[in-house]
């Protein structure tokens, strides 16, 4: 998948707009999302493992509404799934969905990390 | 008109969340404090003055729906609007605080004008609400001061601040201030007439008691005898 493809750039252009086209404090976000969501990532992966539904439709749920706020809409809705098993206790399930959850972050974060260049560098 | 200024709890375990809405609040004006959880929400609560809070549900210990169950079963706090977050694919938790007393939701992601609607409205309500409940405390104040006033115990004072208000109810403290303050002054001035008249009274008998005596023939009796003595001495 391309940058623009994990990232939809209107929620993301819409979220800057939303901010009064505060680039900084829009970088003040993405690090945010990007320094606590490895812990949300390995919180889902740890709750699926301890039979903890309840921590992992929490941790789903933030990951879910950050990335959705950024724009990174499939890996939003990946993490909704994860939530409504957490939500259901069906856990099997979410294990088979959280198999490849590290490795979409990745993906979302360096994509996320190469728009906000792009935005720093584009006028106001 | 004037966008009314609030203060304002922002209950979010998700820090992105928490960034997000005290920075578009702040932007419109308003004062904000955060909680990260439900616990410190309420401890936050017990503490804080606020006009407004805004809830997430989704959070661990005590959530959202704790949170809200204990303000509407606190009678000092039940008024205080709540305006819960929540993303569109949670309807049924925003239905259910909603029966709860929760007065409006505020879909996630954040959207500012949207934002600033709700807020705007919700404390509106608010300010509306706590007019009237301050009409009726006030209200109430002018019929406890009735009953003092037959006691006997008013204080006129006591009514300075309702009738400090502008509108009918400021009237009607005024008048009542002012005609209570004509019977208090009546009243002292005729305590006053009393205690004079009292004062009068004990020196006419006095006054009474001494002619009483002097008169006596005893009396007359013992001015005679001091005459002839002084006559005995004068020779």
């Amino acid at each position: 998948m391309t940058p623009s493809e994990i990232i939809d750039r209107a929620t993301f252009a819409g979220l800057l707009d939303n901010l009064g086209g505060d680039v900084d404090f829009l970088g003040e976000l993405v690090e945010t999302y990007l320094a606590s969501s490895p812990e949300l990532v390995a919180g889902i992966q740890q709750a699926i493992a301890a039979g903890d539904a309840p921590t992992l439709q929490r941790a789903a749920h933030s990951l879910k509404s950050g990335s959705a706020s950024f724009g990174a809409l499939a890996f939003a809705a990946q993490c909704r799934e994860l939530e409504e098993f957490g939500k259901t206790g069906a856990l099997a399930e979410a294990q088979l969905k959280s198999a490849a959850l590290a490795e979409v972050y990745a993906q979302v974060a360096a994509a996320l990390q190469a728009e906000l260049h792009t935005a720093r560098r584009s006028p106001a | 008109m004037m966008e009314i200024k609030g203060r304002i709890l922002v209950v979010d375990d998700y820090v992105l969340n928490r960034m997000q809405l005290k920075r578009a609040l702040e932007t419109q004006g308003h004062t904000v404090a955060l909680a990260e959880d439900g616990r410190q929400a309420l401890e936050m609560l017990n503490a804080g003055d606020y006009d407004l809070v805004l809830l997430d549900i989704l959070m661990p210990e005590i959530d959202g729906f704790e949170v809200l169950t204990r303000l509407k079963n606190d009678p000092a706090r039940r008024d205080l609007p709540v305006i819960v977050i929540s993303a569109l694919d949670e309807m049924e938790n925003v239905v259910r605080c909603i029966g709860m007393g929760a007065e409006d939701f505020l879909p996630k992601p954040f959207d500012p004008l949207l934002l600033r609607a709700r807020i705007g409205a919700c404390l509106e309500k608010k300010r509306l609400r706590d007019q009237e409940v301050e009409y009726l405390q006030q209200v109430a104040r002018v019929t406890a001061a009735a009953a003092a006033m037959e006691a006997g115990d008013f204080t006129p004072d006591s009514l300075d601040d309702v009738a400090a208000r502008p509108d009918e109810l400021g009237q009607l403290g005024r008048v009542f201030q002012r005609m209570a303050q004509e019977v208090v002054a009546r009243e002292q001035a005729l305590k006053q007439q009393v205690h004079d008249l009292r004062i009068q009274v004990d020196e006419a008998r006095k006054a009474s008691q001494v002619a009483e005596i002097t008169e006596s023939d005893y009396f007359q009796q013992l001015q005679s005898r001091v005459g002839d003595l002084r006559k005995i001495l004068d020779t």
